[in-house]
């Protein structure tokens, strides 16, 4: 499941860029530990025409897969429900509000995500199930690798350029942190994380139960 | 029990014992009133400690069952959907109902950026700075306490974190009455809830528990760490300071109420007062008791020794203590006994002779003394050892003591039944037995005078002394040991000259002792305030009848006994040593009186008599010259008249006397001469220049042939030695005649002229010359 989203995302990434452009090279650091920061989202506040996509978040064991989707502005997605419980996937962020009530199986319609931001799913019986959208209008995104480095290829002479980075450790992860770049040069960029939340794996006896009806 | 006789060793030990106890038991209580003091604040603080724990613990408690129930409700989905929907109206309503399903007071909803978003509240919250994150919470949560409105909250902060929502719940819960009633059940102290705006300001009251009027305010600022007994507060207290914000300051005061708290104290002081005030009266029990059972055999054995020092023989005390005390008995047991060796062995020394082993003389009079006092009579024989200083001096003490010893020996054997035998001198014995007849008791004393002077071997050497006896019948002869002691000494010394061995005395012999000692006495007394009487008596010259010279004649007129003879009180002069006081006083007089008579015309001589003791006198010559240094005629005309006696004496002395006042120029002559056993060889050596021919030859002249031969033969015989005649006592005519024919040159008698005053000397000497035919005829007839 992990690589078929993985394969999603690479297939966007390498999406052929009609501009001829070069590449920024950014690494994303912890400001606390001076650390790589992976997995964060890095891309440019632009505002580009691009192809929307179906994309599928499942719920599987209690969470949703991918945790962290990125996917252009007008964008479908299905949030199939593999698991043997309810689930009940609702969002209150600003960027997509939607709510699908206690279903099994697959609701009758993927939703439409039809502006930028962040979208923050949620489970409401499963507190812990936590889901990102980031719903954007530009080519030049990706996600950091184990080092903290991920590249964009960005269009000439359009510095300076702002750049926005998110993370869901991010304090308000509701919406990206932007930073300034005065070069198209590599970059180093710090920024503040909360430190990561204890994950509770163990599931409790009632859930137990539940899994073994 | 006479304390006041027995506060000394008793009473002191007494005193201190309870001044130890009173100490002690003092000292003691105040320290138990100190610990329980101590020990019950302590125990209030201890309470009051708890009662913090137990108050914060309760506040934690509430704090957490509110957080959960706040975490509840920004869980809640209708809550989230409300916020999410920021209708105004939705949000005021989702607000209200859910902090009331929190039994939230308020609540206040505030978005991330911090603008409020709904409230319960009609005012503003006082201060809306960041919330204190407390630990132990959830993350994100937090709690602070506010003063709102007179009331006091616990807000707790609790973020809503729906999947894209970032909200704020602050929710206020009361600290109101029944809080503080819990913290005040759970803790068993009374609580306040107090707060103030200002650290300027006074607290204000928020809550509190108990019925009563609310504490003052100082007894409300925070305690200080040190109290102390006398602590005027009334409680006991603790404050919790719950922070609050910076303006503001909440607290919650713990108060136990210092009275209950000490109301145990006091409880147990007054056991305690109690129990000492019970220690102390069993001490001070105790104490008379001790001291009553160690000072009896203290005092027993006072009683004891002032027994023996009053010379008593009291039994020694009996008590069960042993050790010092007991010593301290057998002690002074010893001591009566050896006190009592002693007492003996120096009565015995006291009362006996420690030669012969009789008693001595103060044994013998106390004999005497007691037998008096019962009036028994008895007889005293009285012994004395002539010549036994001869015998010391010759054979030796010990021989000396060895005769007494063989006396002694004799007397106890002679008179076996006699009360009493001393030693009461060198060598004299006195015996004491039983009364009887005068024969008997004669012959009894010849017998002992027998034995005692026959011989005694004494180192097989025949030795004999020997003894004058007197005897005496008491009372008869001695009513008292004073009188015993003169008349017995008087009957030793007229035995002395006694020819008998054994002398009795005789009644009145010691009156007329006396009257002696007490002339001797008077003597000296009438010497010193010259209360002597001179009389002179005229010497006429035999030829021509004149008044030639005045013998000078001392008298006594005692002022009790009358007139006193002069040949006795002249001999007791002699006697006691007074006879040259006397002859210079008669000196003197004779010197004054012969001065006033001369002035008055009498023209005499004067004749003093002289004793024998002044012939001794070496100063007499001197004395002579001295008092009449001044005389007022030849000194020839001073005539001192010696006895013949007073010349046989001590001769060699005399002489020299004589020598000397005849060196003075003085006339010197023979008294009483005939009477004497003066030699005629004798008188030629003599230096003197008249004879007096004793009376007793001349006063019977003209009847007795054989005087008339001795008057006759001495005058010539005088004449022929160159010695001029004096005849006295003539007491005739005829006498005087014969005198005169003889050619006696000069004469006195009473028929001439009786001794005379000194005042009446002219007037003797005017009768004189007025018989002057009647004297002088025979001067005639003898010239014829």
């Amino acid at each position: 499941m992990i690589k078929k989203c993985l394969v999603v995302v690479l297939t966007f990434l390498a999406w052929p860029t009609p501009v001829v452009s070069s590449e920024l090279t950014v690494t994303v650091t912890n400001s606390g530990s001076n650390e790589p920061v992976p997995d964060a989202v890095v891309y440019l506040d632009r505002s580009e025409t691009l192809t929307p996509i179906t994309a599928e978040i499942s719920q599987k064991d209690r969470a949703f897969h991918p945790r962290v989707s990125i996917l252009p502005v007008g964008s479908r997605v299905e949030f199939p429900n593999r698991d043997n419980t309810q689930h009940h996937v609702y969002s209150f962020s600003p960027a997509k509000t939607f709510n699908i009530e206690l279903y099994a199986g697959k609701p009758e319609a993927p939703i439409l995500f039809d502006q930028p931001g962040v979208v923050e799913l949620g489970c409401n019986i499963h507190d812990q199930m936590q889901a990102f959208i980031i719903v954007t209008n530009t080519r030049a995104i990706g996600q950091t690798d184990a080092e903290g480095q991920v590249t964009l290829s960005i269009d000439a002479g359009t510095s300076p350029l702002t750049l926005n980075i998110w993370h869901p450790r991010l304090p308000d992860n509701t919406r990206p942190v932007t930073r300034g770049l005065d070069n198209l040069l590599s970059q180093t960029l710090a920024i503040d994380l909360v430190p990561a939340r204890e994950t509770d794996d163990a599931m409790d006896l009632l859930q137990q139960r539940f899994r073994e009806l | 029990m006479n304390l006041a006789g027995r506060m000394g060793f008793r009473g002191r030990l007494i005193a201190a014992m309870i001044a130890l106890v009173v100490l002690v038991s003092l000292v003691i209580g105040a320290l138990l009133m100190v610990y329980l003091f101590e020990d019950e604040k302590s125990r209030a603080m201890q309470q009051l400690a708890i009662g913090e724990r137990m108050a914060r613990e309760v506040l934690e408690r509430r704090t957490d069952l509110n957080l959960s129930r706040l975490s509840v409700v920004v869980q809640d989905f209708g809550f989230r959907s409300a916020v999410a929907s920021g209708d105004p109206g939705t949000l005021d309503s989702a607000l209200e109902n859910h902090s009331r399903r929190a039994r939230a007071d308020f609540a206040l909803l505030t978005n991330s950026a911090g603008d409020l978003l709904a409230s319960t509240l009609n005012q503003q919250i006082p201060d809306a700075s960041p919330p204190l994150s407390q630990p132990g919470s959830s993350p994100g949560s937090a709690r602070t306490f506010i003063h709102l409105g007179g009331q006091g909250y616990e807000v707790l902060n609790v973020p809503v974190e729906g999947p894209g929502l970032r909200a704020t719940l602050m929710a206020g819960f009361a600290l109101d009455q029944p809080l503080a009633n819990l913290i005040a059940r759970l803790s068993g102290t009374e609580v306040i809830f107090r707060a103030r705006t200002n650290a300027d300001e006074a607290f204000r009251v928020l809550a509190a528990t108990g019925n009563r009027e609310m504490p003052m305010e100082q007894e409300l600022t925070p305690a200080p760490q040190a109290r102390s007994l006398l602590d005027p507060t009334r409680y006991f207290s603790r404050t919790i300071n719950l922070g609050g914000t910076s303006a503001s300051e909440i607290e919650i005061v713990l108060m136990i109420s210092r009275e209950a708290s000490l109301q145990n104290y006091y409880t147990r002081a007054k056991e305690i007062a109690l129990l000492v005030s019970a220690i102390l009266v069993f001490a001070i029990l105790l104490a008379l008791i001790i001291a009553r059972y160690l000072g009896k055999p203290l005092l027993q054995l006072a009683d004891y020794a002032r027994a023996v020092g009053d010379g008593e023989n009291p039994k020694p005390p009996e008590f069960r203590t042993g050790g010092e005390l007991k010593q301290l008995r057998n002690a002074l047991g010893d001591m009566l006994v050896r006190l009592r060796e002693r007492e003996a062995q120096i009565r015995y020394a006291a009362t006996h002779d420690d030669v012969t082993g009789l008693g001595n003389r103060n044994a013998l009079m106390q004999s005497v003394r007691e037998l008096f006092e019962v009036g028994n009579a008895c007889t005293l024989i009285g012994m004395r050892l002539e010549d036994l200083s001869d015998v010391n001096d010759t054979l030796g003490l010990e021989f000396g003591d060895r005769v007494l010893a063989g006396i002694s020996e004799r007397l106890q054997a002679e008179l076996p039944n006699a009360l009493m035998i001393a030693r009461t001198g060198g060598g004299e014995f006195l015996a004491l037995v039983p009364p009887r007849s005068p024969d008997r008791v004669d012959s009894l004393t010849r017998r002992l005078h027998g034995v005692i002077e026959s011989p005694l071997q004494i180192n097989n050497t025949p030795f004999s002394i020997r003894a004058i006896m007197v005897t005496m019948e008491l009372p008869e002869d001695a009513a008292n040991t004073n009188e015993l002691r003169r008349r017995l000494n008087l009957t030793f010394e007229r035995a002395q000259d006694h020819p008998e061995p054994i002398t009795r005395y005789r009644p009145g012999q010691d009156e007329s002792h006396l009257r002696e000692l007490q002339l001797i006495a008077d003597l000296h007394t009438a010497i010193a305030d010259n209360s002597l009487h001179m009389n002179y008596q005229p010497k006429l010259n035999s030829r021509t009848g004149q008044l030639e010279q005045l013998e000078a004649l001392v008298r006594w007129i005692h002022p009790e006994l009358g007139f006193v003879p002069p040949e006795e009180f002249i001999s007791l002069a002699e006697k006691s040593g007074q006879i040259n006081d006397l002859t210079a006083h008669i000196l003197k007089r004779v010197a004054t009186d012969a001065r006033a008579w001369n002035e008055q015309g009498v023209d005499a001589g004067v004749a003093i008599n002289l004793s024998a003791k002044d012939l001794t006198w070496p100063a007499l010559a001197d004395h002579v010259a001295e008092t009449f240094a001044d005389w007022h005629h030849h000194l020839e005309r001073i005539t001192l008249e010696v006895t013949e006696s007073a010349l046989m004496e001590d001769p060699v002395e005399a002489l020299a006397t004589l020598h000397r006042l005849k060196a003075l120029g003085v006339t010197l002559s023979v008294d009483d001469f005939g009477t004497g056993y003066s030699s005629l060889s004798q008188l030629r050596t003599l230096p003197v220049q008249e004879l007096k021919i004793d009376k007793s030859f001349v006063l019977k002249l003209e009847s007795e042939p054989q005087d008339q031969l001795i008057v006759r033969s001495t005058i010539d015989m005088a004449h022929g030695l160159g010695l001029k005649v004096v005849a006295e006592g003539v007491e005739s005519l005829q006498g005087w005649q014969l005198l005169q024919q003889w050619g006696c040159d000069l004469a006195q008698g009473f028929y001439l002229s009786r001794p005379v005053a000194a005042a009446d000397l002219a007037e003797t000497a005017q009768a004189l010359a007025a018989r002057h035919q009647e004297l002088a005829q025979c001067t005639m007839e003898y010239s014829r």
